[in-house]
């Protein structure tokens, strides 16, 4: 599993662009927020990606960029599968009227289209990068509340939970053994899969002029910006470039965490036609 | 009318993560019609997948090869939708799970006459009349009524004499069931059973039991056939070979069943072994208390014994009874 | 001294469409130590309602189960006394939790039991050991094992608290014929080695009157006969008892089929009056279809719930094997 290529090259992106993130002081040849040069220069010597309408390094800008977006899908995902994982968890064991409420308020939640509801959110807030990572949660953790539940819902009447009752089990504890080492795995898989979401929605709302405020370097914002000027077809796609391969690259991590997190799966149709 | 069933050399093949493996290995055995074959084994014998394999219906990833000849035509030789003529009409087939035997989002009666159609070219009212005729024969009472129903509003047993009942509808010449009886009660099982061996007998149909219960084969065989690990190790006629086994492992399935003595149970050590994990030589030979140089090395060919026994162990140790 | 009582049980339940379900219908049965009790019955009977009851998983409509002379609670946590009172469900897949090794999942109860943690590996082993695996399984997860074996892991898991009572609901039901057998053989040893009583519920009739003291015979909620296994076994007096061995086909006796019993399955929505099972049965007589019999002594430590007793007509023991009777 981790010698298959899609494996490697996923985490190989990620990881090039965490250091990318964190070394982009360092290594970016220009500070991406100074317009003294040329404006709009197609790509170069001195400017790898070519230089923006206001005549900012389009390359530095790039790498730049990467310390908002990569932060900011994380610590969203993270933050929305907490808090679905909680709810979730508590609506599916409680049951009742508990589960009822807490189900009706997620459905409300998620009824409305993602990003118009991030966008009246930031609108209500005010645009700046905190603002749009709390909106996008706000609108991300629905979902993960509702997988929490399925899987409290499946385990709940599984004879297994029983046991530990039988073994004298509190509910506390009920939870905590053998709820969650069901939970957590598959809101991980879940997470890893919508972090590629997350960074298009986060970049969605920047591009909209909704997420965090120019001057700042983001790959939404600057595809937005690049969109005014097509010619200068170096301003949008190199931050787009940017954008789609992390995207891809948090997709195929999830795919491989989902693979290695489920001890079960992938075996089971070999074994049941060998013992038919 | 007479026919014959025959399965020669029958092999059926599956790919694994670590390779191909051998699930049946060269299997022959023949029904006339009127006739009762058991075939008995555990599971992991390969004797569900044999019936497959024969039918067309392995899942991807597997292949069979041999021959079954269906008086005189090869079924294994028929493209797919010849093969699929043949099956519900000449050949049909019960399988093991009462509650995925049947379509649950049609009506009884919607299934049938489908079938029926399919199989024999009749009008809708003909095709409805055959069905109560057949639900009638299979003990469902109101039968006009059941037609409308789905199968979700029946019990176990009662959708197990349905599924027999479209076995049955487009009058084939061999029945081949798979432990059909196994997920019901006991007085259920045996109502079933015997609907089943009253039909059997009235159209003359031959039947392959696939069964791991030595007592259903008991009761209804003429012939068995003893599988382990994808290959015959011994076969005969059910009086003899049930009350006086030869192989090993025919003794020790035996054995090893209960007779309300409250003694310990006979039991085999080891498990059967995995196709992927066949032992060299005879399958059974790191089970058997017999076993010699030769088990370990060769494996056994199927021999025929007087009395029309045929026996894969070079051994005999049982031979004396 | 009996260590379970179940004493006049009644479990209703609400099933589908408003109607009352009545699963167990007034079920006495004591057991004491080192005894098999098997209670075999057919679906409907009521038989896996009455284990959850026993247990303390459910609670009883009416009637009382007590546990060494305590009544057991089902709503609170269960106390370490009631953690002597243990039940092997009928799915090895579900029983074990798939995330956990087996060896952490067998050492759940004895936290519970005031074990000491230093002492939970020899536990763990021991307990292992008894039902015929290594302490080298523990590290393992769930699925590196067969069903035959997660379901010994599952009773391991129940004798790792040295229970004095367990219950096992179907335990054969997704087991080849040599893990039943290598099961079987465990459960008597065990009751042998270690003083240790079960309760198997099957319907898996020749297995469990193989290894049982006692078999009580249960047709809708209620227990139709009790008594010792081999009498049961030689001589059945209830007419359905005596349906019920009929109907299992026995390997070497070749030609011979099983005599099915007809009319309509078991309904616990819709009990008929007097005897339950009065429309199934060839015997019945018209006091069957207005009085309800209780058990009726039908020798010594037997009895059956029959008009018949009554009438002496219990040592008849007619088991055909040649015609259908379905009852008008």
């Amino acid at each position: 599993m981790l010698k298959q290529p899609l494996t490697i090259i996923s985490i190989v992106i990620i990881a090039a662009w965490v250091i990318l993130a964190i070394a982009a002081p360092w290594i970016a040849p220009d500070s991406p927020n100074y317009t003294g040069f040329a404006a709009l220069q197609a790509p170069s010597a001195a400017h790898w990606f070519g230089t923006d309408d206001v005549g900012r390094d389009v390359l530095s800008r790039v790498l730049w960029g990467a310390r908002a977006t990569l932060p900011a899908s994380v610590i969203l995902v993270a933050c929305a599968s907490a808090i679905g994982t909680v709810i979730g968890v508590v609506a599916g064991y409680i049951g009742g009227w508990v589960d009822s409420t807490l189900m009706r308020i997620t459905d409300l939640f998620f009824s409305f289209p993602a990003v118009i509801f991030a966008m009246a959110i930031v609108a209500a807030l005010g645009p700046s990068l905190t603002n749009s990572v709390i909106a996008i949660t706000a609108v991300s953790w629905p979902l993960f509340a509702r997988i929490a539940r399925s899987v409290v819902l499946n385990i709940r009447s599984a004879d297994y939970v029983l046991v530990r009752r039988l073994l004298g089990g509190s509910t506390r504890e009920v939870i905590a053994m053998d709820v969650m080492p069901n939970v957590i795995p598959s809101v991980v898989v879940v997470g890893a899969l919508y972090l590629g979401e997350a960074a298009l929605l986060f970049s969605g709302l920047s591009f909209l002029g909704l997420g965090v405020r120019p001057p700042t370097a983001e790959w939404g914002a600057m595809i937005s910006e690049g969109a005014a000027h097509f010619n200068a077809w170096w301003m949008a796609l190199f931050p787009g470039l940017a954008l789609m391969s992390i995207v891809v690259a948090f997709n195929l991590l999830g795919d491989v965490l989902r693979d290695l997190l489920d001890p079960t799966s992938g075996r089971v149709v070999t074994q049941t036609a060998a013992t038919a | 009318m007479t026919a014959q069933f025959e399965v020669q050399d029958l092999s059926v093949e599956l790919d694994g993560p670590a390779g191909t493996v051998c699930v049946v290995d060269s299997i022959s055995y023949s029904v006339d019609s009127g006739k009762v074959l058991g075939m008995v084994g555990e599971s992991g014998s390969g004797k569900t997948l044999s019936v497959l394999g024969v039918l067309g219906l392995l899942p991807g990833g597997a292949r069979a090869r041999g021959s079954a000849r269906l008086n005189g035509r090869d079924l294994m030789a028929l493209k797919p939708r010849e093969r699929r003529q043949v099956l519900g009409k000449d050949i049909s087939v019960v399988l093991q799970d009462p509650y995925t035997s049947l379509h649950p989002m049609l009506t009884i009666g919607r299934q049938m006459t489908d079938h029926v159609r399919q199989h024999l070219r009749v009008g809708k009212s003909e095709a409805s009349d055959i069905a109560v005729r057949l639900l009638h024969e299979v003990r469902i009472p109101d039968a006009h009524t059941a037609l409308g129903r789905y199968p979700h509003e029946f019990s176990g047993g009662m959708r197990q004499r349905i599924a027999i009942a479209m076995a049955l509808a487009c009058g084939p010449q061999l029945i081949i069931t798979d432990e059909p009886t196994t997920a019901l009660d006991p007085t259920v099982q045996a109502d079933v059973l015997r609907t089943l061996r009253e039909l059997q007998l009235a159209e003359g149909l031959g039947w392959i039991i696939i069964s791991h219960d030595l007592g259903v084969v008991s009761a209804l065989a003429d012939e068995v056939v003893v599988l382990y690990s994808g290959r015959i190790v011994e076969a005969g006629t059910a009086s003899e070979l049930l009350t006086r086994p030869r192989h090993p492992y025919t003794r020790a399935l035996l054995d090893s069943l209960p007779d309300a003595g409250h003694k310990e149970l006979v039991t085999l050590r080891g498990v059967v072994p995995s196709p992927a994990n066949r032992p060299p030589g005879c399958a059974f030979h790191p089970r058997c208390r017999f076993s010699t140089q030769e088990c370990a090395e060769k494996v056994p060919v199927l021999r025929e014994l007087a009395d029309r026994r045929l026996l894969a162990c070079p051994v005999d140790p049982l031979r004396k009874g | 001294m009996a260590i379970l009582e179940l004493e006049d049980v009644h479990l209703d339940y609400a099933g589908s469409h408003g109607k009352t379900v009545a699963a167990v219908r007034g079920v006495s049965l004591s057991v004491e130590s080192s005894q098999i009790i098997a209670l075999v019955g057919e679906s409907g009977c009521g038989k896996s309602s009455l284990a959850r009851c026993a247990v303390g998983l459910v609670a009883t409509t009416s009637g009382a189960v007590r546990f060494r002379g305590e009544p057991i609670g089902h709503k609170r946590r269960r106390t370490p006394d009631e953690v002597r009172l243990q039940l092997v469900f009928q799915n090895p897949y579900s029983s074990l939790n798939p995330r956990r090794r087996v060896g952490r999942q067998l050492a759940d109860g004895l936290k519970h039991i005031a074990v000491p943690k230093g002492e939970w590996p020899g536990r763990v082993t021991a307990a292992l050991e008894h039902v015929g695996l290594s302490a080298a399984d523990a590290r393992s997860y769930p699925h590196q094992f067969s069903g035959g074996q997660r379901q010994r892991i599952a009773l391991a898991r129940a004798l790792a608290t040295s229970p004095e009572v367990v219950v096992l609901d179907e335990p054969f039901a997704s087991l080849d014929a040599s893990a039943q057998a290598r099961l079987a053989n465990l459960l008597m040893r065990l009751r042998s080695e270690l003083g240790t009583s079960f309760v198997v519920i099957s319907h898996d009739l020749s297995l469990v009157m193989h290894i049982a003291d006692i078999v009580a015979v249960m047709y809708m909620g209620r227990v139709a006969e009790i008594g010792p296994a081999e009498q049961i076994h030689d001589n059945p007096v209830h007419p359905y008892t005596k349906a019920l061995i009929a109907a299992v086909p026995i390997a070497g006796q070749i030609g011979k089929l099983p005599v099915g019993l007809g009319g309509e399955v078991p309904d616990p929505t819709n009990v008929p009056p007097g005897c339950s099972f009065h429309p199934r049965c060839r015997f019945a007589f018209d006091k069957c279809r207005s009085d309800d019999p209780p058990l009726i002594s039908a020798g010594e430590s037997r009895q059956a719930a029959c008009w018949l007793m009554e009438l002496d007509h219990g040592k008849d023991s007619r088991t055909d094997h040649d015609t259908i009777e379905v009852a008008p």
